[in-house]
């Protein structure tokens, strides 16, 4: 979200800056020095794109190298439960030293309702199973009703990870409410940021 | 003459330098031996969560920190100042009969149980599960996802929860052999850091690491 709205942000910058050199021509009284104006204009052009497009590249590394890779992210639904299943996760070796130089990363999975996602309490944790590595997990309540707790975060334990090797992350949530739809999000955290790599989505209809 | 005044004007600077790193370590060292690190991030809701990181690879910091939290239970659980949140890691793995006991005697309500599990090649599994009030948990809701992976619960590792900041309560958990952190951080910092942003307590959530991973490893 953030590189995207720095792209943004470049891609306006440049928008501005071509405006002005076009209404900079129009306003040219001479033939010479609208000739001169074009000469300066087009390197300048030219710096300014490259500008923008080595920044763009930039902006838009998404930098997820210590992003678990998600192999498989289902549902399991019963009369009482609905559970977000995420399997074979792996870390390679260059995301698995990425993982290690995060100070607090975490794999989080959410039900709506959170503040992030605004809903209703349709979903409260209820147990967790997993063999990633851990250092406990917290179950947030984020919004509605303070004992509802849709959040579900894994502290990963990462100097115990091993690169290549098939983890997976299991959250039940009992259900509040039937005949009701929504969606549960796998995400990963870095350092201790509120900003989340999304990983996955999966909706439900009760 | 002009040499000379420059020496002296040299190992002037290199002396203030040196004292002001000096003492910027110390004061440092001071914090940090006081309170572990924390990250404070304002939910759009207006709550705040706190991550507390503790290096827990660190064998000697875990000790360290372990017998820390001890000291401050006991010191808690002489202020009467009623329920607090508390997170526990075991020495080693409870059953749930010792669990229970131990909740009845200290009067500890259970929010979260983290089970140890192993599956048939004794691969590590972790399983969380919400707190069940008087029984802790439903371990018969569990059975079906249990078989599903093979897994066999080993017994519990870790649990977080609310006690009584008494004698009898926070105390007795404190001066309990089987337990190895009696957490008291996640109410010190929630007091602390709610009064500093103006807010109740109860809109802060604290997060503390338990080392119950590399316990059951190393066991």
């Amino acid at each position: 979200m953030h590189a995207a709205r720095r792209c943004t942000h470049l891609g306006s910058s440049l928008v501005t800056v071509l405006s002005r050199w076009k209404h900079r021509g129009r306003v040219s009284h001479t033939a010479s020095i609208t000739k001169i104006h074009w000469r300066l204009s087009v390197p300048l052009v030219a710096v300014v794109m490259l500008f923008a497009i080595v920044g763009g590249v930039l902006a838009w590394d998404p930098g997820f190298s210590s992003s678990p890779y998600t192999g498989n992210f289902w549902l399991s639904t019963s009369s009482g439960y609905q559970a977000g299943v995420s399997d074979w996760i792996k870390w390679n070796s260059s995301g698995l030293t990425a993982l290690r130089s995060d100070s607090d990363p975490r794999l989080d999975m959410t039900a709506d309702c959170t503040a992030d996602n605004p809903g209703d309490d349709q979903l409260n944790y209820s147990v967790a199973y997993t063999n990633v590595p851990n250092n406990g997990i917290d179950a947030w309540s984020d919004c509605g009703l303070p004992w509802v707790r849709e959040e579900v975060e894994l502290k990963i334990n990462a100097g115990s990870v091993s690169a290549e090797t098939a983890y997976y992350y299991q959250v039940h949530y009992s259900k509040n409410e039937y005949n009701v739809s929504g969606a549960i999000n796998l995400t990963y955290q870095r350092d201790n940021s509120p900003t989340h790599d999304w990983l996955d989505k999966v909706l439900y209809s009760n | 003459m002009i040499t000379k005044r420059l020496l002296i004007a040299i190992t002037l600077i290199a002396s203030l330098i040196s004292i002001t790193v000096l003492t910027t370590a110390h004061a440092n060292n001071l914090a940090s031996s006081d309170q572990p690190e924390y990250a404070v991030e304002q939910r759009p809701n207006g709550h705040l969560r706190i991550r507390v990181q503790v290096n827990l690879a660190d064998r000697v910091e875990r000790d360290h920190y372990a017998s820390r939290q001890r000291a401050e239970a006991m010191a808690l659980a002489r202020s009467g100042v009623g329920s607090v949140p508390v997170q526990i890691t075991f020495v080693r793995p409870l059953s749930i009969a010792e669990m229970q006991l131990l909740a009845q005697r200290t009067g500890l309500v259970a929010e979260l149980v983290i089970f140890e599990a192993r599956d048939a090649n004794q691969g590590q599994h972790t399983v969380a599960v919400g707190g069940n009030g008087g029984d802790l948990v439903d371990l018969d809701s569990l059975s079906p996802d249990l078989e599903v992976r093979s897994l066999r619960l080993v017994g519990v590792t870790a649990m977080r929860g609310t006690v009584p900041a008494s004698a009898s309560g926070l105390g007795q958990l404190a001066s309990d052999e089987r337990i190895y952190i009696p957490d008291v951080t996640p109410y010190q910092l929630a007091v602390e850091v709610a009064a500093r942003y103006g807010l109740s307590v109860d809109k802060v959530q604290v997060s503390v690491p338990t080392p119950h991973w590399y316990l059951s490893a190393e066991r």
